[in-house]
């Protein structure tokens, strides 16, 4: 356990959680501003990854396919919020639920339909390659790419939610519709554009994922899996403890890799468990 | 329920219509098609992966199976009949007895995953049906569970990754690191490879086992770099996606360029998924018995026809289909095309010995195949990715005696 | 609520007794095995629709019930008795331990809570089935032999199984219609119409609930214990989140909150698959999930629920799923 391990470990741990952060941002907007819990969310980072890589493919360039993607999975999102989501407000959670399983249903097996089985993986661009030399440890360009577009994105949202105009409006919004659409602002519009929001992040979550490990048709599951336990244990409904899950896991993984392999499995679901038995509200509480 | 709003389109008296008029039109349908088959017919069924990752696996060694019939004398008398098993057991037995039960098949293609196939074998086993497996490599189906219903053509644990061991001792070096997806198989290949490896005088200077879905391997690069003595190589069972991301981040932490190669048993880097790796997979090697680059004769006429009636290069699945085809053409013609004779049959491939495009192909007591073992390297041709083979280490069955990986084989005691 | 006729109940079971004459004549041998599954999983609906359509609690890990007690019967049948009843028994009983203890932990305050809980414990299971070498680790546990149930009378001819499946069903399905119509299932109602003003009323309504999961639980051994037989196999993919996700999604087709729905339910979805996987392979996920997401949309009392508003002209939607 000498100091220059313990050290990667904690690099790597961070950078696991920056990748975690954005997977789960989608996640945490769409349930932590409105309310909905969107199990379709692994299918829409899915989606997007594939679009990207074909993006990639048909342009070569890999900012096309980082600003198309999720602006074109942002419509789709406008489009699932709009006909399916929509009529579901003010009912039950649980029915979104069940109606995101079974969107996210058709959502996994439409990119079996169009990209067949294959797998792929979207090549970087030359300067995201290669690694920089961070006082002995070997540090890939690209995940610090990762973890200060991640850092970014963290804060333009926590700054969108907690500080502008809009953000108190969605948030009020959520409690009492009827007023805040006494106040002549359209909040179905604002509730459509902030699911939008949410289905882009996917998307673009899913396309940098899609640039670090393999694109294939399963992946959606573990996504998914990957943004609910974030969201869990760092609050739900709270972004701030999204951030916070999202490190949290990542140091968990990188150090249980390193001094405790065998573990990893079990420790993520007990994880979950017993925060949710003890503080369901998550380490950092809701807001 | 309060519900805002009302029911748009369809009104419920139309879904409940249209839903009681489906599910009756299936009852009713149902037995129309359940053909009795007619005596000349041969029908082959096969319970293959064509959901989720493995599909492509499965759609390629269906190709293969077919293109075998294509190329027999039974072509115009057999019938097709495929199953998606979802890589789920139970639903691979489910399966399995819907073709034999319902379909009346006379052979099947099984299951592409080691679970599942021990599972049907077991199934199959005391229903007295034949199965033949493309891949389906469960070390157990080639010692205690060995079936005399069940035949694997090849690929199991076992036999690729013992067989390495002399060349990498002499290849490459003395130390090795291994490393594989933390479940049975990957152990498995591991062990396979280091008891003898260090029995010839290797070491193994570090190990890991990742879950399976790993996406981050960063932790693990951490161990492979602080590694003492530096392996001259990595040795082990990563497969699939998780591969992929393996070698991808391998390249991303420079470690390509100047670590040790990367090689796995069981065909880690095959063809069909070579594109997905892009250049993370230059220089890494695997242990497979087959490449659709093997310079022989009947690989050439191999190429040509699967390309010829599928409009692209036969892949390794590919190939493994058409040798559990050409398996259960050659044994037709042991017994004169009637497909009912199960035992004769079995006879007939049990005694099989032939010339395939993998080289020279026996079958050994315990059902297993005598395949010849390479080592591939991936390697550059004409600005394309190829696998150049480096090595040919003979050729392996896979052990079935009481010391055995899976244990003692009944079948090959007598 | 009006319940389904006395007509209808002795109709269905008088085709389902008649059913296993066609075979091999009118149709494949292979249905009765289908519907023999179809029964299997109706046990198991009906189990999660006691606790989900009556107190509102849906439970996104009911597969490791099902899990559970397939394993706990292969490990009896294979290594203690080849008699199906002490294997039963305990599959029951120790799926009824489980959910006791889960439902300790998970039963407190918001429903959403309840779904995360229980995905978690089923995925635990999962991880857990698919690395202990005990129970055969990935590869489950084969070979198993078939179960008797009789002095000389096993498992294994599928049509002795298809009426067993069906006995169990009948018997599961009797105690469910005692336990909804009793004071006890009134509670239950009670709860899911309102549970604040329940309590108010002074009921525990926390244990109430927690005891339904328990007999929820044990539905689940039950159907898991005859799944075992009838596969000759126990697998850790029993535990897989898809097992669960297809549990609710045929209890809502069916309709929830009663009694009848799960069993429709039961038979929707799996001569659906069945069905899709023959002639749509590459499709079928898509086909179910939007069958699914429909009827959350427009009939969330699933078939029940349409049945109900057909023969009652145009009379406004029932009383079940949630208010």
């Amino acid at each position: 356990m000498d100091l220059s391990t313990f050290l990667a470990s904690l690099l790597y741990g961070v950078t696991i959680g920056s990748a975690l952060i954005l997977i789960s941002s989608g996640l945490s907007l769409t349930f932590g501003v409105m309310g909905v819990l969107n199990f379709a969310h692994g299918g829409l980072c899915m989606l997007g990854a594939y679009l990207g890589y074909s993006l990639m493919a048909w342009t070569g360039s890999f900012w096309l396919a980082m600003i198309a993607a999720p602006l074109i999975i942002a419509v789709v999102g406008v489009l699932m919020e709009s006909f399916t989501i929509r009529p579901l407000y003010g009912l039950n959670p649980l029915y979104q639920l069940l109606l995101t399983v079974g969107l996210s249903m058709v959502l996994a097996n439409a990119v079996l339909l169009i990209w067949g089985p294959d797998q792929f993986s979207i090549e970087l661009p030359e300067y995201f390659q290669g690694y920089v030399n961070l006082a002995g440890i070997y540090y890939p360009r690209f995940r610090l790419f990762v973890l200060l577009f991640s850092t970014l994105i963290s804060v333009l949202l926590w700054y969108g939610i907690a500080k502008t105009r809009w953000g108190i409006v969605i948030r009020a919004g959520i409690h009492d519709i009827e007023t805040v659409s006494a106040f002549g602002i359209n909040i179905h519009r604002v509730f459509t554009a902030v699911f939008a929001v949410g289905a882009g992040l996917a998307a673009l979550a899913g396309v940098i994922i899609g640039a670090m490990r393999a694109i294939n048709p399963e992946m959606d599951l573990e996504l998914l899996t990957s943004a609910l336990i974030v969201v869990v244990i760092g609050g739900l409904g709270s972004f701030k403890g999204a951030v916070i899950g999202s490190l949290v896991l990542g140091l968990l993984e990188a150090f249980g890799v390193q001094y405790f392999p065998g573990l990893a499995k079990f420790t993520v679901w007990g994880a979950m468990i017993l925060v949710l038995i003890f503080r369901p509200e998550g380490l950092v509480g809701a807001e | 329920m309060s519900k805002k709003g009302t029911t748009k389109g369809l009104t419920r008296r139309d879904f409940l219509k249209t839903t009681t008029a489906t599910l009756a039109g299936a009852a009713v349908s149902g037995p129309f098609f359940h053909a009795r088959a007619a005596s000349q017919e041969i029908r082959i069924g096969l319970t293959l992966s064509y959901s989720g990752v493995y599909a492509m696996v499965g759609k390629a060694v269906e190709s293969g199976v077919r293109l075998a019939f294509a190329m027999s004398p039974y072509k115009d008398r057999v019938k097709f009949f495929t199953e998606d098993t979802q890589v789920k057991p139970n639903v691979a037995i489910e399966k399995a007895q819907k073709l034999f039960e319902k379909e009346n098949i006379h052979m099947l293609c099984g299951p592409v995953a080691g679970h599942e196939s021990l599972a049907v074998s077991e199934t199959l086993k005391s229903q007295k049906r034949l199965m033949l497996l493309a891949y389906g490599a469960n070390i157990k189906l080639c010692g205690e569970h060995c079936s005399r219903y069940t035949f694997l053509c090849g690929h199991t644990p076992w036999n690729q990754s013992a067989p390495a061991v002399d060349w990498f001792l002499k290849d490459l070096g003395q130390n090795v690191f291994t490393i594989g997806m933390d479940y049975s198989t990957g152990h498995e290949v591991v062990r396979y490879f280091a008891e003898p490896f260090q029995k010839k005088g290797g070491k193994v200077v570090g190990e890991f086992f990742s879950p399976i879905g790993t996406s981050e391997f960063a932790p693990y690069l951490a161990k492979i770099k602080a590694a003492d003595p530096k392996p001259d190589g990595l040795f082990g069972f990563v497969s699939g996606k998780d591969l992929i991301t393996f070698a991808k981040q391998y390249r991303e932490f420079g470690l390509q360029k100047d670590g040790p190669p990367i090689i796995v048993g069981l065909g880690g880097f095959a063809a069909g998924l070579l594109p997905a790796f892009g250049e993370s997979a230059l220089g890494h090697y695997h242990v497979f018995h087959y490449s659709p680059w093997l310079n022989n004769p009947e690989n050439k006429v191999f190429q040509e026809a699967f390309q010829k009636m599928f409009k692209q290069l036969g892949d390794e699945s590919c190939l493994l289909g058409y040798e559990v085809g050409t398996m259960m053409v050659k044994g037709l013609d042991a017994v004169g095309g009637k497909a009912e004779d199960t035992e004769g049959i079995i006879n007939a491939v049990e005694k099989l010995d032939y010339q395939s495009p993998r080289g020279h192909v026996s079958m050994d007591p315990n059902h297993v195949a005598r395949v010849p073992i390479y080592v591939f390297q991936v390697q550059k041709q004409d600005g394309k990715m190829t696998l150049k083979m480096v090595a040919d280490t003979g050729r392996f069955g896979t052990p079935y005696g009481p010391d055995g990986p899976g244990g003692a084989c009944k079948l090959a005691a007598s | 609520m009006r319940s389904t006729s006395l007509t209808a109940h002795v109709v269905v079971i008088l085709v389902l007794l008649l059913l296993p004459l066609g075979a091999d004549h009118l149709f494949s041998g292979f249905y009765i095995s289908l519907m023999a599954r179809v029964f299997i999983y109706a046990i198991m609906i009906l189990g999660f629709d006691l606790l989900a359509g009556y107190t509102g609690m849906i439970s996104y890990g009911h597969a490791m019930f099902f899990g559970t007690g397939a394993y706990v019967t292969a490990m009896l049948l294979k290594h203690v008795t080849a008699w199906f009843w002490p294997s039963l028994l305990a599959s029951v009983v120790g799926c009824g331990l489980l959910a006791y203890v889960v439902g300790y932990l998970s039963i407190r305050t918001r429903e959403v809570y309840f779904v995360f809980l229980t995905f978690a414990f089923a995925q635990f299971f999962f991880v857990a089935a698919n690395s202990w070498e005990f129970v055969g680790a990935a590869n489950g546990l084969a070979g198993i032999p078939k179960p008797i149930v009789l002095p000389g009378l096993d498992l294994s001819n599928s049509t002795v199984f298809y009426y067993f499946c069906l006995i169990v069903l009948a018997a599961a399905y009797g105690l469910a219609r005692l336990f909804v119509r009793s004071p006890f299932g009134r509670i239950l109602v009670g709860i899911r119409e309102n549970e604040e003003r329940t309590q108010f009323l002074g009921y525990d309504t926390h244990g109430a609930i927690r005891r339904v999961f328990v007999i929820s639980g044990m539905y689940g051994g039950a159907a898991g214990a005859l799944m075992a037989s009838m596969n000759s196999f126990a697998s850790p993919v029993l535990y897989h989140p898809a097992v669960s996700g297809e549990i609710i999604i045929a209890a809502l087709i069916g309709g929830m909150g009663t009694l009848v729905g799960p069993v429709l339910g039961a038979g929707v979805i799996i001569l659906l698959t069945d069905l899709l996987s023959s002639w749509l392979a590459e499709a079928w996920m898509m086909i179910v999930g939007a069958l699914f997401a429909f009827c959350v949309l427009f009939t969330p009392d699933g078939l029940m629920g349409l049945i109900r508003r057909f023969r009652s002209g145009r009379a406004a939607p029932g009383g079940s799923g949630h208010a």
